[in-house]
């Protein structure tokens, strides 16, 4: 079988009772690597370390990171770039971009980090986002992470610019906020594009470990520029996107033109599932079997020289009378779906908090909690109770269950569990 | 279109979540028998004071309450010239509670059939979990169960996570 990426869709209900009113159905889009894509050559890594080193790094984090940093130089491979910058009221270039071929010295200058004074990103992320344009890829991966554990005051926006900058040069951003003072809409902002995520690492002893998981994924990109279009039938409407596997993730969707919704997904690794949930509004259609939407997936497979290779897959419905539809749905959409939805109630709950309006921000957060307890999450369940206890008594939640809860509900508190693909089918 | 059980709010027919306020619409409701059953226990609920005005011009003889179900808003008006089981209504069982959390998304909050004993004796309101799968809180702290636990007026009662808030109606003469 060819490299490609098999795509696989699973309906809330596949069967649809005739009547007058649309209905919704929700489209679980599944895809993963399929055909040796393994024998593929890895792609080269251009990779730049952003690390905070303001003075309340000091002990066991920075220990941590430069461990972890040094562990990252044992994962390159000599086509491979490595970069490192720190910051704390200044900025400065460790190691500037070069192959990773001489890991002794790139280790021995990892090892000089000290930890000293305040938080400046802003030009840490100035010199990350030019270290990380040097290297000439034909192609291959440029990423920047970036680990801090505090706030940056007064460069914000331009933490974002050129975070922006960067992202539509096609290099992606992993934010890492450690401890509990970070500024996580801050981190969520900047990477708010594909390609780029924020994650939260509580203790320090992860570090190494989230610094590995994402070396391993980005060495395991093998699709990149994947885009997702969605065409529908007349009087459908898709009501919503968004990545549910491996985290929750909202994604930009355009309208094309009329009945057609575009969507980048990035660069995907072949290690997991990559799972999507649609939301689709179905007009009144008569007793039949009919198609409502048509997904393309259009992609580069660069390891093995092909542009625009494309999938399709074809959405149908069947209506049948009333009476014989028994209303039955399916599963694992509802569990997918679930999470979601806690991420949307949390979302909103914030929302609701920042205009004052604290008991409705309680229930949203109260029923994040009942959902996360029904997927299985105990202990979120369980900080989403006590935050909605709190925020309804204080009108404020800690910053550690804001925390918790922003990136628990979609999955992105480091080490981040593997997704892997036997738990679809 | 569904109409969800917790916030009232209009929904195309096969959402699953509802859209305004999250609650699950399944296990609480659509064309699934449980729905039928909520709906009756809505509507024919009237033994308990769900909502129900104060008589005018009672003396103030009986204890009234009032449990904000937080979540929803929606107030619930308790006599507690008796005790008042806590739970959720299962006809089948046999078990119609005084105040039925059913309608206010109890099965999916958790709440226990039969989950607690609210009560008035003595001047003093308490409460009692019946040894419910998932606990009761009071203000944050689980109770111990088979034991009364005295409340105030403002404590928050949560059965499993659905909170309440108890609201004493005459405790100013």
């Amino acid at each position: 079988m060819a490299p490609g990426i098999h795509l696989q869709q699973t309906l809330s209900r596949t069967t649809l009772a005739v009547g007058d009113e649309p209905q919704l159905i929700y489209v679980l889009l599944e895809a993963h690597a399929e055909g040796l894509v393994q024998q593929l050559p890895q792609l080269p890594l251009n990779l730049c370390l952003v690390i905070d080193r303001s003075s309340s790094m000091r002990g066991e984090r920075l220990t941590q990171v430069k461990d972890a940093a040094a562990r990252i130089v044992d994962q390159l491979g000599p086509d491979d770039y490595f970069s490192l910058v720190v910051f704390n009221d200044r900025a400065d270039v460790v190691i500037p971009a070069q192959r990773a071929i001489k890991k002794a010295d790139l280790k021995a200058a990892i090892a000089q980090i000290d930890a000293a004074g305040g938080t400046e990103m802003a030009q840490g992320m100035a010199l990350a986002l030019q270290e990380v344009q040097r290297p000439f890829l034909t192609r291959g991966i440029s990423r920047i992470i970036l680990l801090t554990d505090g706030r940056t005051y007064g460069d914000e926006s331009r933490c974002v610019e050129i975070a922006r900058r960067g992202q539509s040069r096609g290099i992606g951003l992993t934010a890492l906020g450690i401890g509990t003072e970070w500024n996580e809409d801050l981190l969520e902002t900047m990477t708010a594009s594909e390609n780029s995520r924020a994650q939260y690492i509580t203790t320090a002893q992860d570090v190494v470990k989230v610094f590995a998981d994402e070396v391993k994924r980005l060495h395991a990109i093998f699709a990149q520029q994947v885009q997702l279009s969605v065409e529908t039938r007349p009087g459908a409407l898709l009501r919503s996107l968004d990545q549910v596997r491996p985290f929750i993730a909202p994604i930009t969707i355009v309208e094309e033109a009329e009945r057609r919704w575009a969507a980048n997904l990035g660069d995907w690794p072949d290690t997991g599932v990559q799972g999507f949930l649609l939301e689709v509004v179905v007009p009144p259609l008569p007793v039949g079997d009919h198609p409502v939407l048509k997904l393309t997936l259009r992609y580069h497979l660069p390891g093995a020289n092909l542009r625009d290779q494309t999938r399709e897959l074809l959405v149908r419905v069947s209506l049948r009378p009333a009476e014989e539809v028994a209303y039955h749905v399916d599963a694992t959409v509802k569990h997918w779906l679930e999470r979601l939805v806690a991420y949307r109630l949390q979302a909103s709950a914030w929302k609701h908090a920042a205009e004052g309006r604290f008991e409705e921000a309680s229930e949203r957060l109260q029923m994040a909690g009942t959902r996360m307890l029904n997927v299985g999450d105990a202990a979120l369940a369980q900080t989403l109770q006590q935050e909605a206890t709190r925020i309804l008594r204080n009108g404020t939640v800690s910053e550690e269950g804001r925390k918790r809860i922003r990136f628990g509900t979609r999955g992105l508190i480091g080490p981040v569990a593997s997704d892997e693909r036997e738990t679809t089918t | 279109m569904i109409v969800c059980p917790n916030c009232s709010a209009r929904q195309l027919d096969g959402t699953i979540f509802c859209i305004e306020c999250g609650a699950d619409l399944i296990n609480a409701g659509p064309p699934e028998s449980t729905r039928e059953l909520n709906v009756s226990a809505i509507e024919s609920h009237d033994p308990l004071p769900v909502s129900g005005p104060l008589p005018a011009g009672e003396p103030q003889s009986a204890p009234m309450v009032t449990l904000v179900v937080v979540s929803s808003r929606r107030r619930i008006e308790v006599d507690l010239s008796d005790e008042a089981l806590i739970g959720r209504a299962d006809p089948t069982r046999g078990i119609i509670p005084d105040i039925d959390l059913g309608p206010f998304g109890g099965y999916d909050a958790g709440v226990s059939r039969r989950h607690a004993i609210l009560s008035y004796r003595d001047g003093t309101y308490r409460v009692e979990d019946l040894g419910s799968a998932n606990g009761t809180f009071v203000n944050g702290r689980q109770i111990e169960p088979m034991r009364a636990t005295p409340l105030q007026h403002g404590d928050e009662i949560m059965c499993g996570t659905l909170l309440l808030r108890l609201e004493i109606r005459n405790r100013q003469r």
